[in-house]
């Protein structure tokens, strides 16, 4: 956690940054953040007609210059004081034309005027510090920093945004309404007619449910959080490294024309689907008396044991071989992909002379590669589903606790006689695990919904 | 008057009582001032102690050795055990009382103990020696010295009494309000706030109709509160019927044709009032869907003809109340002794104390009850007893009581009075307590008696039937889980007779874990089976030992998931925060956070934790501050 303490020296810098991606579009942003008013005069050396008191939240067109003083744009300007603003801080933006070079020269002018270029999730830490984002929002920019591929960066914004908190929140929301009645039926038993457990019991499988595929969808997103292990396998001189030297995009493994050239198993990391996998090239499989050589089949067999995924690699000018068939038979079936190499050799009619084979790629002239990609992110189920959520082990825990308190609670709400106060216990340690997500206590918002719904106090 | 003294009390109602009977006890030489010696421990509301939540206060002051319980106990004419049906944890133990046996009970026992004295007199200001109290100004001018001083003047800081578009001053019916001591007290720099509570009118018994009404009768076995009343006759008072009505469409029609009469919602009264006891004006503009409110009809004693209309409470005209009253089954004819009223008071915000409550603006001035934001007898009474015993400690340079959260409803009480700030009256809620089910009126001798002890708030003499009553239940409980009952099938076809089904080989204590399982349905096993110590100990147990050790079964496991998870938060979030420890210069955290976290200066992570404002990633912050100001400590 200590990793989420803003940085203290640097806490008083005005930040810029873009927050739009690179490239031409039609708008670009340009933001500011940092000290109420030292931000405003970094701004106001940009777009000097900007009063020193700017309204709120108002869109006012402005002419930006650059650092030498000349004409940048012509762009609205947005200024929110503190703390209302995305990062707690005083914040402005400017909303230019989509162009690198428009934007790049306010990046310089704000640099001369004494702004600091932001480094990656620092706007995003600043708000943290100002309490604009809950515990799991903060996970998420810590998460962000230590992204090592766009798809575990895309979660870990999701996260930042809100998504996971947003849906625990709605989840917590149906719990409370439970909790409520069942507290009011306990705390106001003179007032409030004690709650329908069989009903409650209803409520809260419905609420396990929805946690359950909460957590679901945390799974698919979360198997990502391990990295998955590829390895290439096959006859020797079938052109294994060749086709891992291509696909980690280097000249990581020896190739030569000589049998048995690889001897140890050799890892290096590629990115597919997005995420960053570790792919295994190994020693040819052959039965052999070189002792090294031994070994290495050996470490190669077991490689392919551990890895998520094989790919199998037949040298198409030789087609299937009898210890090819073999291994296959021993099968591992999902886990194996068939890929049949150097197809630049052979002719496009012989493409698919087994039924078998699933793919055909040139490693030497880096045909079918991407396809094989494809294939890899598929097997690997490395496909992006819609609404993925980044989640991490806490949180995975957190929803699987919280789903089974509540499937205790409701069955403890169905037995006879009933037992409100054991349901509540239970009830309440699964808000207390949802909370651990986000961080927060129920009491208070418990309270409330007592007092707003039930007519309670003689 | 003696001049000098250990501890002065300022108050003589439940909170004052508490804890000027705390402070004689441990050996200080007390002085309990109030204005008028006849208003000592008068209920000023309604007449009865106890119910959910507070039950279970009064007992932790009774193990703690404080006098509510056993004067509850010796002057209650219906005790009626609410949420009786439900587990041990959630049973609220509440009697109604003769508020004059009540008050002339409370003035014996008080006048009765060692090392206190009781004066009138009014206090006016506060002496200061060397930033810490000295003493106490009276209205008349003249001074007493003293070591520590609690202040429990309930409702009476510049107190305005409401009855339709008619106030005036005064902190009860016909006593008058303090004024002078509000100024004192904002002199010290502590901030003040305002808020409200209500009372409902009282009617004569002899003009009401009971056989349009309910009868709501007390428990055919009552509880006592006391473990003291174990020794003596009990119930001492003739018991007698509550009585239950209703308000119906028309009334409430009244009501609300009426409700720019009612100073509520003319804007008159700006103090809060609470949400859970609300006015009938109230109840009618927020509930308006519900077509009857219950009103309980209650005896104020046995020797007086007043009825308090429970649940009746508003601050309308005496005009409309009587036409109100009079629509309400079995009130037709009912003549109102006493219009219901509304009263505004000054509180000091809690915030402003410690957990010991002892303000930090002047060291040995402690305040509590009313004063601080909370409603109710029992309340104020659980917070006088924490404060007198502090007095008393702070006097003698010794470590304040504080009570967590998982140990007492007033440990729960007094944190969230500190921490979390109010907005309006504050009263004990089952819901407040995280570890509900560790909190049950049954189990608070098992969770106090050892700190009384060690506080010396009650001698060994006085514990020793306590202890020894767990002792035994305790020896019961081992006996059942070693007690093995096999499937045979005699036994099988026994049990079966007796609606328990045995299927493999368990204890008498499985027998008993299971739902719906009662110790009366085996009780000829146990007498049977068990060995016979235990067996001679489960006939001598008390009715409610019987619950609680059934219920003990039956939690065991809930109790143990709870006691860990207390362990486990307790370990993080009673991390303490050093002496002066600079909340503002820790970078990242917000400026409201700095100021809340400045202002209130928790003693704890987790009291830091509950302050609003202080966001959960704030308090990341603040652990991992902690985390490393201890480890180069350790360094
Ligand atoms: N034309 C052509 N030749 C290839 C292709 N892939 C590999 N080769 C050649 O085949 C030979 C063996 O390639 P490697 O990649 O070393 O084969 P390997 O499977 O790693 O062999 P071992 O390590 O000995 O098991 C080399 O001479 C490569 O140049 C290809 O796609 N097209
Ligand atoms: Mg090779």
């Amino acid at each position: 956690m200590a990793r989420l303490v803003a940085d203290p020296d640097r806490e008083g810098d005005v930040l810029v940054a873009p927050a739009t991606p690179p490239g031409i579009s039609a708008l670009a942003v340009v933001r500011l953040t940092g000290p109420a008013g030292a931000t405003r005069r970094v701004a106001r050396q940009i777009a000097r007609r900007l009063p020193e008191e700017p309204r709120p939240r108002e869109a006012a067109l402005h002419l930006l210059v650059g650092e030498d003083g000349r004409p940048l744009d012509r762009a609205l300007v947005l200024f929110f004081p503190a703390p209302h603003s995305a990062t707690g801080e005083e914040v402005v933006e400017f909303l230019c034309h989509g162009s690198p070079a428009i934007v790049g020269g306010l990046l310089a002018a704000a640099r001369a005027a004494g702004a600091r270029p932001a480094k990656r999730g620092e706007f995003t830490r600043r708000a943290l510090a100002n309490g604009k984002l809950d515990l799991a929002e903060a996970e998420g920019v810590a998460a962000l920093a230590a992204a090592e591929n766009r798809g575990a960066a895309r979660r870990a914004l999701s996260l930042v945004e809100g998504d996971l908190s947003r849906r625990v929140l709605a989840a917590k929301e149906a719990i409370l309404d439970v909790l409520a009645g069942l507290e009011a039926g306990l705390d106001f038993a003179e007032d409030v007619e004690a709650a329908d457990l069989l009903a409650a019991g209803a409520a809260l499988d419905a609420a396990a449910g929805e946690v359950e595929a909460l957590a679901a969808t945390a799974a698919r997103g979360g198997a990502r959080d391990r990295r998955k292990v590829v390895a290439i396998l096959g006859r020797p001189n079938a052109g294994k490294s060749t086709l891992f030297n291509a696909l980690v995009g280097r000249d990581r493994a020896i190739v030569t024309a000589v049998p048995g050239t690889t001897r140890d198993a050799i890892a290096d990391t590629c990115e597919i689907g997005g995420e960053t996998v570790t792919l295994l090239d190994t020693a040819g499989l052959r039965a052999t008396e070189d002792e090294v050589e031994k070994i290495g089949v050996a470490v190669a067999e077991r490689a392919g044991e551990g890895a998520d995924l094989v790919l199998y690699a037949i040298d198409a000018t030789r087609g299937l071989s009898e210890e090819d068939e073999d291994f296959l038979r021993r099968g591992r079936g999902e886990g194996t992909l068939l890929v049949r190499t150097k197809t630049d050799l052979v002719g496009a009619s012989s493409l698919s002379s087994s039924p078998a084979i699933e793919l055909s790629v040139s490693a030497l002239i880096g045909a079918g590669l991407e396809a094989l990609r494809a294939q890899m992110a598929e097997r690997l189920s490395l496909v992006e589903a819609d609404g993925e959520l980044l989640v991490l082990e806490r949180h995975r825990e957190a929803l699987a606790s919280a789903a089974a308190f509540l499937r205790d609670a409701a069955d403890l709400a169905r037995r006879v006689p009933g037992e409100p106060e054991l349901v509540a216990a239970r009830v309440r340690e699964a808000l207390a695990a949802l909370g651990a997500i986000t961080g927060e206590t129920a009491t208070e918002e418990l309270l409330d919904r007592i007092f707003a719904a039930f007519c309670v106090g003689k | 008057m003696q001049a000098r003294w250990d501890v002065v009390v300022v108050g003589g109602g439940h909170a004052g009582a508490e804890a000027a009977l705390a402070a004689a006890r441990l050996g200080k030489q007390t002085l309990l001032l109030t204005r008028e010696m006849a208003t000592v421990g008068r209920m000023s509301c309604n007449p009865a102690v106890g119910g959910l939540a507070k039950g279970q206060v009064v007992r932790e002051i009774d193990a703690l050795g404080g006098a509510m319980g056993l004067v509850a106990d010796r002057t209650a004419i219906q005790f009626k055990v609410l949420n009786g049906s439900r587990g041990t944890a959630v049973r609220g133990l509440r009697c109604q009382s003769d508020k004059a046996l009540y008050a002339q009970e409370l003035s014996r026992v008080l006048g009765a103990a060692k090392n206190l004295a009781l004066g009138e007199g009014t206090a006016a200001g506060f002496l200061v020696r060397g930033g810490r109290l000295a003493g106490l100004l009276l209205e008349d001018g003249s001074t007493l010295a003293c070591g520590a001083a609690v202040v429990t003047t309930g409702t009476f800081l510049r107190g305005l009494l409401h009855v339709g578009d008619k106030q005036r001053e005064a902190g009860r019916w016909n006593e008058p309000p303090a004024r002078a001591l509000s100024d004192a007290l904002s002199g010290l720099g502590l901030r003040l706030g305002r808020m409200k509570t209500g009372t409902p009118p009282r009617v004569r018994a002899g003009t009401v109709d009971l056989a349009k009404m309910t009868r709501a009768p007390g428990d055919e076995r009552p509880v006592a509160f006391s473990f003291r009343s174990r020794g003596e006759a009990f119930p001492r008072q003739r018991q007698v019927d509550c009585w239950l009505t209703h308000t119906d469409e028309a009334v409430h029609d009244l009501i609300r044709e009426s409700l720019p009469l009612s100073p509520l919602y003319s804007g008159r009264i700006t103090g809060r009032g609470p949400r859970y006891c609300p006015s009938i004006e109230d109840k009618v503009v927020r509930f308006s869907d519900k077509p009857r409110h219950q009103i309980f009809v209650e005896p104020e004693g046995l020797s007086t003809d007043w009825l308090y209309l429970n649940g009746l409470s508003m601050s309308l005209p005496e005009k409309t109340q009587e036409s109100i009253v009079r629509m309400i089954p079995g009130l037709e004819r009912a003549e109102i002794l006493r219009p219901a009223y509304a009263v505004e008071y000054d509180i000091v915000f809690p915030e402003q104390l410690d957990v010991s409550l002892e303000t930090r603006a002047l060291p040995g001035l402690f305040l509590a009850g009313q004063i601080n934001g909370t409603s109710g007898y029992e309340e104020a009474a659980g917070q006088g007893l924490v404060a007198g015993t502090n007095a008393a400690r702070s006097v003698a340079g010794e470590a304040p009581l504080r009570l967590g959260r998982h140990e007492a409803y007033i440990g729960v009480m007094l944190d969230d009075l500190v921490t979390l700030g109010l907005d309006e009256p504050y009263r004990l809620l089952t819901s407040r307590a995280e570890h509900r089910l560790l909190l049950g009126a049954d189990t608070a001798y098992a969770r106090l008696t050892g700190r009384a002890l060690a506080f010396g708030l009650l001698s060994e003499r006085e514990a020793a039937p306590v202890l020894d009553a767990e002792a035994r239940v305790a020896r019961v409980t081992e006996g059942l889980n070693a007690a093995r009952v096999r499937p045979d099938r005699a036994m099988k076809e026994r049990l079966s007779g007796r609606g328990v089904s045995l299927v493999e080989e368990t204890t008498l204590g499985g027998l008993l874990r299971r739902p719906g399982t009662d110790l009366e349905a085996i009780e000829e096993l146990c007498a049977e089976i068990l060995e016979a110590g235990a067996a001679r100990d489960l006939a001598a147990l008390r009715p409610e030992e019987r619950d609680r050790l059934v219920a003990d079964l039956r939690y065991e496991g809930f109790v143990t998931r709870e006691r860990d998870a207390v362990a486990r938060v307790a370990r993080s979030l009673e991390r303490v925060f050093p002496e002066g420890f600079a909340f503002a210069g820790l970078p990242g955290l917000s400026a409201e956070a700095v100021e809340k976290l400045e202002r209130h200066r928790p003693r704890t992570l987790g009291q830091a934790s509950r302050l609003p404002g202080v966001t959960p990633a704030a308090v990341t912050l603040l652990l991992a501050r902690l985390v490393a100001a201890g480890r180069e400590a350790a360094a």
